[in-house]
């Protein structure tokens, strides 16, 4: 294998309002090599890649492509670099052919400027002959293949395009295992020993150690080390470097004595964004007890959670409430058997951004603050009043409009709408994604307090931290399965990240 | 190859060839007046206009648009270029003028829609009236008579059949060749397929929505020769009622989504026919004018719940290959 750099990043950061994502990151690609990127949610993977494929912009740090200094201005630039990347949600257009898609900007035209289709058929063919995978059909509609050859497609592009960096997010993701193995045989016979490289990131640590010639890993921000003899390359060492060691307490636990079951679920089983399917998912939540599930992105959490409240066909399964079977078909149902939910996607689907954040706290709960016909406006504000004494709030907290909080006291917002409304269920799915670490300790605060009321809390969260520290009961949720329940207290750190990622059975 | 090729075309236009067959055969069995070679021809006329302003249509519709604005586009330019060529400027010379006053109202609208991004829908409904306005107080609110024989005899004369049918299959050609032969077309649908995938690939995406609308202003432009010299007057009120919504109906009737990544021109012939085939059916049996309206409504609201149904489906079994 050569030694040369295809290229470099040097002293990488970058800021997001008070996170720093990367703090002086270094990352070389070298010629012909497969580089695995891992770490675990939030490490600073994607904002690396990020940068790199030009979306965004590093605060400071310098890139080297071919032996040069660059400046990489917009995603067409980093590919007319070669910098490739094939994103986890590929961007092909569904309605068009294969080979429609492959030459999508680099069309062949002749003479009068008419496409020269035949011409493009034939290079299209080759092009798949060349990646193994002459099955595809280059008039097929691309909308209508499977995700694996999709991808092949996406591949193909990006090497009509002068692809030499091919950064692969997740692929495996969608993949059956013969569909992956496929896809591995086309990466090391096909793009690296043509002299492409290739950056792997994902969150199968098989994968990565099976395919990559070297390993990076990130944490929070930080390069940790680079694998490179094979010798350091096991899932146990990988871990380790993923974890590191310290675990602060970010997230307080309020201790509540549990009441009787409210919710149960039973042999459910529903599909995946990615086109996977989770089966026989089985737990039940009891008052005043927090059920934490927790697993890689991707896993289905977030599918589960809209599976509960309707919004997801349910395939297979049941569940009860109060020991009674009920079928839950919309969200209409979902709210009143008494799930509350709070959305990953605070801005799209939490809150309305232009109006006050009491009125956004009320709006579910709108009968307490009005009589039939109005609203009252002095209930409203002695709700509101109770809420920000009890959660020891400023009060102009509350009549500030939502799209002038940061995202923490947004997020705040949201999680005290379930305090005020009625439900008895409430569902958080990603609570503290992308808040900083004060809020995140005063959304678990929150939480807590809304156990004590005896409120039924299902978790959906791929921060282990937080699933550790606040959740009574743990449930882990990866490709194989669901495991658990473990009880608070008798997991610890690397050992619900060992499951997570499927380590433990050898560990 | 070349039968598969039949056979495919079939099974994806079978449902509307067959709705046009089973129109036709109500009517014509129904009345004696219906297959007669001077209705069908009628008929045919009815569609020219609807047909053009749908050659424009179809490609705003493939790049996930939308143009309100082409029923006041042919409004404004038929009595710009009637005041033009009262004004004694040579035939050809105001045809052009009027076109390029087409080509400028799609030039407002698609650099408003691409470099604001902005609501297609909103854009060119505030054209619409804008136009329609401008139409208005140009014309003093009445229609504008009396034009060199050349200029009508050119867009609505008669040389065996009607010279607007020879106009109407030349533009169709044209728009079938950009559909598929031109990477002008490649690039309106894979605007509405997937904009993310256009815009990595560097296709110039304000670029092509420009000239989306720019051609569709053209079309409109050259409708309303075809208007003026019908009715041998400039209407300010021109392309006010159901014009453009035909222009619209038919391309979605045909099997073009509203949602945008397709075009089949075909399939956009075939939904003209159905409107003008109805339309002329109606006549025959006598209906008003104002039922007429009506039913014209109907069916553009069941094509485009059979629009979305289409789409459904499709996103269903691609789900399905997936799992």
């Amino acid at each position: 294998m050569a030694e040369t750099s295809l290229l470099e990043m040097h002293d990488i950061n970058k800021s997001y309002g008070g996170i720093h994502a990367l703090k002086g990151v270094d990352l070389d690609l070298r010629v012909g090599e497969v580089l695995g990127l891992v770490g675990e949610n939030g490490a600073g993977k994607t904002t690396l890649m990020k940068i790199l494929c030009g979306i965004e912009k590093p605060d400071s740090g310098r890139i080297i492509v071919g032996g040069e200094e660059i400046r990489i201005h917009n995603p067409h630039h980093a590919q007319e670099l070669g910098i490739a990347m094939i994103p986890q949600e590929l961007v092909l257009v569904p309605e068009m052919t294969v080979m429609e898609n492959i030459f999508l900007g680099r069309e062949k035209t002749g003479s009068v400027r008419f496409l020269r289709k035949n011409v493009m058929m034939d290079e299209t063919k080759r092009l798949l002959e060349d990646l193994k995978c002459s099955y595809i059909n280059p008039a097929d509609m691309v909308g209508f293949l499977p995700k694996a050859d999709q991808q092949l497609v996406a591949i193909a592009r990006r090497i009509l395009q002068g692809g030499k960096a091919f950064i692969m997010d997740e692929p495996t993701a969608a993949l059956t295992e013969r569909e992956t193995r496929n896809l591995f045989e086309i990466i090391s016979t096909r793009l690296c020993a043509s002299g492409r490289s290739v950056i792997f990131i994902s969150h199968r640590l098989e994968e990565v150690l099976k395919i990559s010639n070297r390993i990076c890993v990130l944490r929070d921000g930080n390069l940790i080390t680079v694998l490179e003899a094979a010798a350091d390359m096991d899932k146990k060492t990988l871990i380790f470097h993923m974890v590191g060691g310290e675990i602060k307490d970010e997230f307080p636990k309020i201790e509540v004595k549990r009441g009787k079951e409210v919710l149960r679920v039973e042999d459910v089983t529903f599909s995946t964004n990615q086109g996977g399917i989770v089966k026989d998912i089985n737990f039940s939540v009891h008052e005043g007890e927090v059920v934490g599930i927790t697993g890689l992105v991707g896993v289905g959490k977030t599918e589960l959670g809209q599976t509960l409240i309707g919004v997801r066909d349910l395939l297979s399964g049941k569940f009860f409430i109060d020991d009674k079977e009920v079928a839950i078909n919309s969200p209409v149902k979902a709210v009143e058997l008494g799930f509350g939910y709070v959305s990953e996607d605070r801005r799209e689907e939490g809150l309305v951004l232009d109006l006050q954040s009491l009125h956004n706290m009320t709006i579910n709960s709108l009968d307490q603050v009005s009589n039939r016909f109005v609203l009252i406006k002095s209930r409203e504000n002695k709700l509101g009043e109770g809420i920000a004494k009890r959660l020891s709030m400023k009060k102009e907290f509350l009549q500030m409009e939502a799209q002038q909080l940061s995202g923490g006291n947004q997020q705040k917002v949201v999680v005290i709408r379930q305090i005020v409304s009625n439900s008895r269920i409430i569902i958080f799915d990603e609570p503290t994604k992308g808040i900083d670490v004060a809020a995140k300790s005063e959304v678990s605060r929150i939480i807590g307090e809304l156990s004590r009321e005896m409120k039924a809390i299902l978790l959906l969260s791929s921060e282990p931290r937080e699933v550790l520290g606040i959740s009574d009961l743990i449930f882990v949720l990866s490709k194989d399965g669901m495991e658990g329940p473990y009880p608070r207290g008798t997991l610890d750190y690397e050992q619900l990240m060992a499951i997570e990622f499927g380590a433990h059975k050898k560990v | 190859m070349k039968t598969g090729y039949v056979f495919t075309f079939l099974r994806k236009h079978w449902g509307i060839i067959a709705t046009l067959v089973g129109i036709s055969l109500f009517f014509g069995l129904s009345s004696q007046y219906f297959f007669t070679f001077y209705n069908l021809l009628n008929i045919l006329n009815h569609t020219t206009i609807t047909l053009i302003l749908a050659m424009g249509m179809v490609f705003v519709l493939a790049s996930g648009g939308i143009d309100l604005s082409v029923g006041s586009t042919l409004g404004f330019t038929g009595v710009a270029t009637a005041l033009i060529l009262k004004a004694g400027t040579p035939p050809l010379l105001a045809a052009l003028c009027g076109i390029g006053i087409g080509a400028l109202i799609g030039a407002v609208n698609g650099t408003i829609i691409a470099k604001f991004h902005l609501q297609p829908f909103i854009v060119t409904l505030g054209m619409l009236s804008i136009v329609r306005g401008l139409a208005l107080v140009f014309s003093n609110g009445k229609p504008i008579y009396g034009f060199p024989g050349i200029f009508t005899t050119f867009f609505a004369g008669h040389v065996g059949i009607p010279t607007n049918i020879y106009l109407t299959i030349a533009i169709v050609a044209f728009g079938s060749i950009v559909a598929n032969k031109t990477r002008f077309g490649l690039y309106a649908k894979s605007i509405g397929g997937s904009e993310a995938s256009a815009h990595i690939c560097g296709v110039n995406i304000p670029l092509i929505v420009i000239l989306i609308y720019v051609q569709s202003g053209i079309f409109a432009s050259i409708t309303s020769f075809i208007y003026m010299s019908m009715m041998d007057a400039a209407e300010p009120l021109a392309g006010l009622l159901t014009e453009w919504l035909e222009a619209i109906a038919a391309p979605i009737i045909g099997g073009n989504s509203l949602s945008g990544g397709i075009i089949t021109i075909f399939g956009t012939i075939i939904g003209a026919l159905i409107l003008a085939t109805v339309r002329s059916g109606l006549n025959i049996f006598g209906v008003q004018p104002f039922y007429q309206q009506l039913f014209i409504g109907l069916i553009i609201i069941i094509s485009v719940i059979a629009d979305s149904i289409r789409q459904r489906r499709s996103r269903l079994s691609r789900e399905r290959v997936v799992t």
